[in-house]
């Protein structure tokens, strides 16, 4: 006897029925209240706003990771980015610049790390060039 | 060299049709508290749920009181019930659940339950062939007999039955596989191989 002839026979089966009282125990024994379901819950077991926020969250990632885009422009800086930054700031006050000149270098230094390929101000760096040049 | 397990996996099962929208349709006037989505859903579903608590408990007061614990328990389930996207599977899961929940509760009790072998008493065969089939079926360890019964008779796919009894796709293959080796081996042999 092969495996089809197995699962024809058993489809032979009759499988007998629950029993008439049956019905009338289980509506007897549940406890069916009317109620008010919350707009809340109806929204939260919706398919449709379900998908919709997942949508929404693999968007707002797509977007943020996207190089161009103003949301990763906007995001945090990188480490890379703020070391960069610290250093300017040590060496504007190692060669004695203004507070308010070496917070701008570094704010720029920031700026410009957040679009990819630039990795470094090349403004600041002439300046920079320029004031050791003025000293010698 | 590629192995096939599509043909194998799916086409063995009954597909059955299911109104699926229609039964989301009765869970939400459950939730709301509407008595006859309660009464329709147990037209639908009684006799489904009877059969897959027939394999598990093989006695037929235990499996009526499977069924009567399944609706019981999905009337007080409320909002939830919004939620349900394929009710036919939610509803054999549920009484899986509560037929493991109810072993357990026995074991933990240090009972011991003698399984009770009730010949012909949860499946009456059609035609005299089919005789050595049901016995032979209840010859299978429960969870060997109950993907037998929702893969062939309920019509679920073994995908569906890993669900609905917490076990992968292929353990639920698996199984099944394993029953139908047994089933031929008891009804291939002399008497059919049965006590």
């Amino acid at each position: 006897m092969n495996s089809t002839e197995v699962e024809r026979r058993l489809r032979q089966i009759t499988w007998p029925e629950p029993s008439s009282e049956l019905r009338a125990r289980v509506l007897a024994e549940s406890t069916v209240r009317p109620q008010l379901i919350a707009w809340s819950d109806r929204l939260w077991f919706s398919r449709t706003w379900r998908l919709s926020m997942t949508a929404l969250v693999i968007a707002v990632f797509t977007i943020r990771a996207w190089p161009g885009s103003p949301a990763a422009a906007s995001s945090d800086p990188s480490p890379q980015a703020l070391a960069d930054a610290q250093a300017i700031e040590e060496t504007g006050r190692d060669i004695g610049l203004p507070g308010a000149v070496i917070a701008s270098l570094a704010r720029r230094a920031l700026g410009q790390s957040r679009l990819r390929g630039m990795t470094f101000n090349a403004s600041a760096i002439q300046f920079f060039d320029q004031e050791e040049t003025r000293r010698d | 060299m590629t192995i096939s397990l599509r043909p194998f996996v799916f086409a063995s099962g009954v597909p059955r049709v299911r109104d699926d929208r229609r039964d989301r349709e009765l869970l939400a006037g459950l939730a709301s508290g509407r008595r006859e989505a309660l009464g329709e859903l147990y037209d639908r579903h009684a006799a489904s749920l009877f059969r897959h608590g027939l394999a598990l408990t093989r006695r037929r007061p235990d499996a009526e009181d499977l069924v009567q614990a399944v609706f019981v328990k999905l009337s007080a389930t409320g909002a939830e019930l919004l939620g349900v996207r394929k009710p036919a599977s939610y509803l054999h899961r549920m009484l899986h659940t509560t037929w493991m929940d109810a072993r357990r509760r026995v074991i933990t009790g240090e009972r011991v339950v003698e399984q009770v072998k009730a010949d012909g008493e949860w499946a009456r065969p059609a035609f005299e062939a089919s005789i050595d089939v049901a016995r032979a079926l209840d010859e299978l360890p429960e969870e060997q007999r109950e993907v037998v019964v929702l893969h062939i008779v309920e019509g679920f796919s073994f995908r569906e039955v890993g669900r609905l009894t917490g076990v992968s796709l292929f353990t639920a293959a698996g199984r099944y596989r394993l029953a139908v080796g047994r089933l031929r081996n008891l009804l291939g042999s002399p008497r059919g191989g049965l006590k």
